[in-house]
């Protein structure tokens, strides 16, 4: 259960980032640039304790899933982006990629550990 | 001017590079892959701020990410030797469907 906070926290933390990033104007912006890196830091430190209880391929998936999700919400909500039926279509299928990649077998077998 | 679509593939490059070193620092305990993971995430995540001036951040990041967890499952297959099973093969194909997508939607 501990994990699953951390992974919480870890992906709000992917989100500011990702928000941050686009302020930036590539890292032309000082303080969002900052703001990119603490956000990024503590997202990938709150994830890398999650991994000591979650398996690599199930937190990954989940969070880069929410975290694409969420990021592109919020471009299309925030900033207005541009976006089509091609858009979201493209959107549902990376998603659905990502978490079909990952998803632990029945076996136990997993996509990003060496199956030794 | 390089198409962005250039600078977002060296990114994705930079993140898979970093995340196979995030498992391998065990926490950030282990000072080498600790670094790993530093300079990795730097050119995947100064590269993506790049392409944000061209490409919208919706579908830059999508196909950051998805693109970043292809590759990544890839390499588990060659280099691990893991069992390319249909899951994974629709998978990369859904992944691949929707970065070619977005890259049609956003006429870059």
């Amino acid at each position: 259960m501990k994990g699953y906070v951390m992974l919480a926290i870890s992906i709000i933390s992917e989100v500011c980032g990702t928000t941050m990033l686009k302020i930036s104007d590539g890292f032309s912006n000082p303080l969002p640039s900052f703001g990119v890196v603490v956000s990024f830091a503590s997202a990938f430190y709150f994830l890398s304790i999650c991994l000591k209880t979650v398996a690599l391929s199930l937190a990954y998936a989940i969070w880069a899933g929410i975290g694409t999700a969420l990021t592109a919400l919020i471009g299309i909500l925030i900033w207005n982006e541009p976006f089509s039926f091609l858009t979201v279509v493209g959107l549902i299928f990376i998603i659905g990629g990502v978490v079909l990649l990952n998803m632990p077998n029945n076996q136990g077998e997993k996509v990003l550990h060496p199956s030794s | 001017m390089i198409n962005p679509f250039v600078i977002l593939i060296i990114a994705v490059l930079g993140e898979v590079f970093g995340n196979s070193m995030l498992k391998q620092s065990n926490g950030f305990k282990r000072l080498l892959p600790s670094l790993g993971v530093i300079f990795g995430m730097g050119i995947a995540f100064y590269g993506l701020s790049l392409t944000l001036t061209a490409i919208p951040l919706s579908t830059a990041y999508a196909v950051w990410s998805g693109a970043g967890t292809a590759l990544t499952a890839l390499i588990g297959v060659l280099v691990y030797k893991e069992k390319f099973n249909f899951k994974k093969i629709i998978g990369l194909v859904f992944i691949i469907g929707g970065v070619i997508s977005l890259k049609l939607s956003s006429g870059v």
